[in-house]
This record gives C-alpha cells, structure tokens and sequence, in this order.
C-alpha cells in the first residue's frame, strides 16, 4: 500500500491514552501528597527522629556532666527555697573542695538574700541599739555568696527576654548590653542566630564575680517537646554563650568560643578541640540519652558531711531544682517529664564528647526533590512491571530508605526523613494504580455497554434479516401453481436462503397458451436493502415479461433501464430470462451476467448452454442485451443456478464449480420430477459445504420438456 | 485484502491482493476511487492489476462497476489485467469482460 501514513504525536497520543491519564493522575497524587506534607509542617519527621532517639539513646563519650538536685528531700532537710545565699555559698564551697571542674546555677539570683541584715533589720523595726547595730554589722549573705563565686569556677544563669515575655519590663532596668560575658568570641555571630532585647541576669554583686554566664532559655517545639538547646544568641546585642557551653567553657579553662560559618549562616561552635554543630539560630539539636543515677546527687546530701570525696572531681557539676512548684519540667523525645537541669546536663556532655545531631539546612529540600525523583521513576517504570516485581520493588525501596535514614542516624547522627520521599513516591505509584484500576473498570463497562449495543443491532439485524427473508420467500411463485402452468412443462424451483439472507429469487408465470416465462435473478448486496431491490426487480421483471415481448433482448434492455432508473443504492441484479414454446420446445434465452443454464439430457447428461449474454442488468446503461435460441428436445431439461451453488465452498476453500454440478445433475433423468434436480443439487451442495455456513443463497430453477 | 499501487508511464496501477468479498469489498472500492483520483491528477490510465487477487465476489464486480463509473466521470480510461483463472471465469460469467477491457499481461493494458 502506499501513500504517507499520518502520525500522531506520541506525547499528546499518550497523554489521550488511558495509562497517559493514569500518570498524569500519579503525578498530581505525587504534588498535593507534597503539599499536604509541607502544610503539616517538620510534625512527622520530628516524631521518627523521637523514635529513633528512644531505640538508640545517646551514650557520650564523655560522661562528665552531675547534677547536684535541689529535691524535696533537701527541702526538708535545709528548708524552703530560696535557701540563704550563706547556705548556697556553703554548697559551693562543696562542691569546689569536691573537685569540680566547674559550677553552674541553673537558676538566677536576680534580686538579694531576704536573710541579709539589712532586710532582717527591716523585718524588726523594734530592734534597735546595740543590737541593730551588731546586726547591721554583719557581711551580708550575698557577700559571703559573691565571695565563694569569686574564688571557685561558678557559671551563673541569664535568661533572655523578648517582648512580652515575663520579666521582660523587670529586666529593663538593666542594660542587656553591658551584662557582663566572661566567653571571647573569635567573630560576630552571623544573621539568622537567635536575638533577645533584654535580660534577666543576677544581682551586680553576684554577676560581676562569676568565671561565667550562660543563658538557660529552652523553648520547645510546637508540640511542646523540647528537641534543641540553645548554644549562642545575642543579648542586646552582645554574643552569649548558652548556659552548658558556657560551664563547658569554664570548666576547660578556655577562653574562646569559635563560631563556624557556612554559607552566610551559622553552622557550628568550635570550643578548644571540639565542634559542635549547630542550627543557623544557634540552637543545637541534642541527642537525648538517659540520666544516670550516679550523676545525680540531692543537694542536702552534698552539705552532709560523710559524701565520697572526689565525687565531684573533674565533674561539670549543675546545681539545678527539682521540687514541686520550683522545677523546670520539660518533656523531650525520650522523656514524658524530666527536669530541664538534666537537659542542659545532656548538654554539656554534648558538648564535650562533640555529639550531636545534624539536620542539614537543605534536608527537606533534598527529601522533597527525591520523593518526585521517585515518583516519576514509579510512574514509567511501575506500569511496565509484573507481579511479584510490581510490589516487591516499591517495598524494597521504602526498605531500603528506612535503612538509609537508621544507618545516618546511628552512624554519623544524621537525621534523614525517609518518609516524606516514600510518601510522595507511594502517592504517585497509590494515584496511578488507581486510576489505571478506575479506567480498567470503565473499560469493562464500555466493553460491556458494546456488548450489548452489539446484541441489541444482532437482534435488530435479525429482525431485518427475518423480514428481508419474508420478503424474499414471499415473492417466490407457489410450487403447484409452476407445475400446473402447462402440461408439457413441468417447472420447479428451489430457493434455499443463506443465513445472512442473499437476493436471489425465480419466477415463472404463462405468457399464453403456448408460452411460458421463467427467469432466476440474484441482487448483489444482503438482507432488506437487496430483498426490497429484489422485489422490485421481480416487480418489472414480470412487468415486462408477462405479456410475451416481441424482442426479448429489446424487453431485457428496457427492463435494465427501469431497474436503473430507481437504483438509488448503485445495486446489480443478474438474471437470466427464458420463454419457452411448450408445443415445440423451442426456447429464447436472455442472460444480464448470470450463470449459463445447464442442459439435462432424458439420459441425465448434462453440459452448460453457452451464451454470449450481456452485463447484470444496471451495470452498463442501455446495453443492448440480446435473445438467443436453443431448442429442446422432449425429455430434455433446462437448469438454472445461482453461484450460491457455482461458488459453495468446501472447508479447504475449493469452489464446487460447474463439473460437480454436472455430476449432481446425472441422476435427473427424464423420467424424475422436475423438482429432484434442486434436491439433488443441495444435497450434492450441503455434502461439499461439509458443515460449512453457506455464505450466499441457493437456487435452482428446473424445467422439463414433456414434449408438445 | 492489502493494495498497492505502481506507477508505469501512462498508467497508474492499482494491485490488490488476497479476497474482495462480503467484508472487504469497501476498502477494495474506496481505494480504487483514491487511485482513479491519482491517476486523474496524473492525466493516466487506471490498470487493476489482479494477478495477486484470489477471489471477486458479485459485491465485488458491483464495486468494479461504481469505480468504472468513477473512472468515466474523470475522464480515465480502466482496465484490468492478469486475472486468474477463477477470475476469468467470474468476468466471463458475470459478463464483465464485455464492459471492461482485460488481458492477459499488464504491458497490453498499459
């Protein structure tokens, strides 16, 4: 064949086709799946880094972190808080000749000692002389305090305020920016690091002796679990230290903190050997392991005489409260409740074993970027997989990203969110298979919804059919009425219609006493359309023939004429016309494309009239067709087929063909009714066909001469 | 049934191949249309080469005589060439050799 073929664009092909629609439905799972997890906001991330703290706690290298707890027991013991600055001064004092490496108050003292002579004095207004003066005499618990301070590595607590917090108008009486702090950083701190206008900071008297300050904010996240601790910010203006790398600091005897820079941000805080890596807002995200038991000793305890000595040496000791009504209860990934002593506890063993997790600035991005990454692989290679691969593969790569993120996380403390690239990833491969499912499920409804368009025109084309056959049997002349029509005739004609209903059709009728007409037509074309065209045919046919025309071949030419006149739907009809003179067995054929009859001799022996003949009548206007005589003599038959029997085919495709038809007709001899040649010839027919479905209708028109 | 059509000067020659009947008779009719139009534009003869063609049936020589008319209101001369027997016989029959010319070779049609 030739010509161009025209081609479609494959791209807009696919994007029309049902597995085209089925990933571009994958795709927008792929995106609102992306969208939803950004609304949700860092929630389900947050909590798998929860769990993967809880199955692996953090064991720090260096465990130098103890916690002196100010608990209900010593309470009891020393009495409420706030204690004396005398009794706090002697727990310092404690703790230094225990070894401490350094001492941090996780607390502030922001205004004096209500037991210093000065507020006692004022509590006694009847108190006077001698007495009073003795009283007023006496160095003040906040001395005594300063004094310990001064001689021993104690790190004092600041608390940062922003507007609206409590104590933010408190602390406005004292300039953030001249709040004294002892750590020399080696640069400013860069943008993005977290800020406070003011402080709450400790008496001057207090403050200005300390080896240190650090500030002890610890804000949670959303959900109100505490997951960073703060390790620098400005105050005022000033670079702070946070309140653990401060003790950290001082508990080393080192004098600078480094902060590390990466693109503009801050990304870590260096401190003598070690690193800590930090968020851009200065907040570090700890690794949260237990509170050992022997870490932790009530303070009562501590003033006790009887305490192990050295229990404290080399430690990074906090002093911390934990009674009900003074505590700072926190909740962290690990812990319902614990006290936020312990967490900066945590901390400052962090800080010193350099442990802590790292968030990369661009980890959402990345996660984000490899979810679609996956997704789009999903959608081009998903529907080209089989079952087990079409499931084990997705399932295998979720594994695979699971592990990822758990050998990240234990390996370099790493913290990679596996699930928000397998959930978008899951989304797209989830969106495509259901829609290829939906569009699977309308396929069979349209399948089905054919199926039954294609019942309802069967059993309408079988209506038709069965009217088309209606009309065509209808039209054939009664057998009796053929035979009666002269004696020296016997006439038959057997009309055996195909399935599919074709347009053959016979007709005889008696022109006069000594004529009779006959002819066998066949219409090309099948079911109403041809048996109405038949019918008309057959009506002009008997029309023009009935009154035995002068000139059969002028008579076939007009009949050709008028068929053509009303052929609306360019159909042929062939026929082929006899009339016989029943005294002398002298016959005029005229044949329009049709089978040449055959003549059967009395004897049976039968060979094919030829004709010259013309085209089916409406394939050539105004052809001029002709008449042509044969004579029989008596005894002798004429038969006329249609190709239903010339053209019948075997099961190997071979055509019946006219020989066969000779030798089927070997049994009409003269003394057989007119009507055994047609049954013989279907026989003969059927037994070729051997069970084949006859694809045109078959007719055989059959004629004896008696003799006049 | 497959068509193919060749070009030799003066004539355009449609080749069919395989069955012309009850189911493919249209696509037999509508590409001799296409190749009458073809041969038209070119000024040719239309030659219906039905060597490769096994079988014709009457819904066939029906579309034979729509495309002769087709040929005619265009002005191209038609012809078939190299029938085989049992087509022969079918255009001996149907009288068909009588409106259209058919030899033995495609040389002598062209």
């Amino acid at each position: 064949m030739t010509g161009s073929k025209s081609r479609s664009d494959p791209v807009s092909a696919e994007a029309r086709s049902p597995l085209g629609r089925a990933r571009a439905i994958g795709l927008a799972a792929a995106l609102a799946m992306l969208a939803l997890i950004q609304l949700a906001g860092p929630g389900i991330s947050e909590r798998l880094f929860d769990s993967y703290q809880r199955w692996a706690p953090a064991r720090p290298a260096k465990a130098l972190a103890h916690v002196v707890l100010i608990d209900p027991e010593s309470l009891a013991s020393i009495g409420p808080w706030p204690w004396p600055r005398y009794t706090i001064a002697r727990l310092t004092e404690r703790l230094a000749q225990g070894g401490a490496a350094a001492i941090g108050f996780d607390v502030t003292f922001p205004e004096p000692d209500r037991y210093n002579p000065d507020q006692l004095a004022a509590l006694y207004p009847e108190l006077a002389g001698p007495a009073r003066d003795s009283l007023m005499a006496l160095p003040s618990m906040d001395a005594v305090f300063a004094e310990v301070i001064g001689r021993n590595p104690v790190v004092l607590a600041r608390a940062g305020l922003v507007a609206g917090s409590t104590d933010y108008e408190v602390a406005a009486a004292t300039d953030a920016a001249l709040l004294p702090v002892e750590a020399q950083f080696t640069a400013p701190l860069p943008p993005g690091v977290g800020s406070f206008d003011r402080a709450l900071s400790n008496i001057v008297d207090l403050d200005d002796v300390a080896a240190g300050h650090g500030l002890i904010n610890g804000t949670p996240d959303g959900d109100g679990t505490v997951r960073r601790v703060l390790m620098v910010a400005n105050v005022g203006g000033v670079p702070t230290p946070g309140f653990a790398l401060e003790l950290a600091r001082v508990g080393q005897g080192i004098a600078t903190i480094r902060p590390v820079i990466a693109d503009g941000g801050l990304s870590g805080v260096g401190l003598g050997d070690t690193y800590v890596p930090v968020a851009p807002d200065g907040r570090m995200r700890l690794h949260f392991g237990p509170m050992p038991e022997k870490s932790v000793t009530p303070a009562h305890l501590v003033l006790k005489r009887g305490l192990a000595p050295g229990r404290f040496r080399g430690k990074f000791v906090l002093v911390g409260l934990a009674a009900a009504g003074t505590a700072d209860v926190v909740t962290t990934p690990i812990e319902d409740e614990t006290y936020g002593v312990y967490v900066q506890a945590r901390t400052v063993n962090a800080i010193l074993s350099g442990d802590a997790l790292i968030r990369p600035r661009l980890a959402t991005w990345g996660e984000s970027a490899l979810g679609l990454a996956l997704a789009l692989v999903s959608l081009w290679l998903l529907p080209r997989l089989r079952l087990p691969w079409a499931a084990i593969l997705p399932v295998g790569l979720a594994l695979a990203l699971l592990a990822g993120s758990w050998i990240a996380f234990r390996g370099h403390g790493l913290l990679f969110d596996p699930i928000r690239p397998i959930a978008i990833a899951g989304a797209a491969g989830v969106g495509l298979l259901a829609a290829l499912f939906v569009e699977a499920v309308m396929a069979r409804q349209r399948l089905a919804a054919a199926l039954d368009v294609e019942r309802l025109n069967a059993a309408k084309a079988a209506g038709e059919l069965d009217a088309a056959r209606d009309i065509q049997l209808g039209m054939l002349p009664p057998v009796d009425r053929m035979t009666r029509l002269h004696p020296a005739i016997d006439l038959d004609g057997l009309l055996e219609p195909a399935r599919t209903v074709g347009g053959d059709f016979f007709d005889a009728m008696r022109i006069d006493d000594r004529r009779i007409c006959f002819l066998v037509g066949d219409v090309t074309g099948k079911g109403v359309p041809a048996a109405l065209f038949m019918a008309l045919s057959k009506a002009l046919a008997r029309s023009a023939l009935r009154r035995g025309p002068a000139d059969l071949g002028a008579a076939m030419t007009g009949l050709n004429d008028e068929i053509s006149r009303d052929n609306g739907q360019d159909m042929f009809v062939t026929m082929l016309v006899g009339i016989i003179d029943a005294t002398t067995g002298e016959v005029l054929l005229c044949n329009a494309g049709h089978e040449n009859p055959i003549l059967v001799h009395a004897d049976g022996r039968a060979r094919e009239v030829p004709l010259e003949g013309g085209p089916p009548l409406c394939a050539v206007d105004a052809y001029p067709y002709m008449a042509e005589p044969i004579r029989l003599a008596p005894g002798d038959g004429l038969v006329i087929v249609t190709d239903g029997i010339s053209e019948a085919q075997s099961p190997d495709g071979d055509f019946f063909g006219h020989p066969r038809i000779n030798a089927a007709l070997a049994s009409w001899t003269a003394d057989r009714p007119a009507g055994d040649a047609g049954t013989a010839l279907l026989r003969a027919v059927r037994r070729f066909e051997a069970g084949g479905e006859p694809s045109d209708d078959l007719t055989v028109l059959a004629l004896r001469f008696r003799g006049g | 049934m497959e068509w193919s059509i060749e070009t030799v000067e003066g004539a355009t020659i449609g080749c069919p191949q395989g069955r012309v009947d009850e189911e493919s008779w249209e696509l037999f009719l509508a590409r001799m249309n296409e190749t009458i139009l073809a041969a038209a534009a070119a000024g040719h003869r239309f030659v219906l080469d039905l060597a490769r063609l096994d079988y014709m049936s009457s819904r066939g020589l029906r579309a034979l005589t729509i495309a002769k008319r087709e040929a005619d209101v265009h002005g191209v001369p038609m012809a078939l060439a190299r029938p085989n027997d049992r087509l022969r016989e079918i255009l001996a029959i149907s009288r068909y050799d009588k409106i259209f010319p058919v030899t033995a070779s495609r040389d002598v049609a062209d």
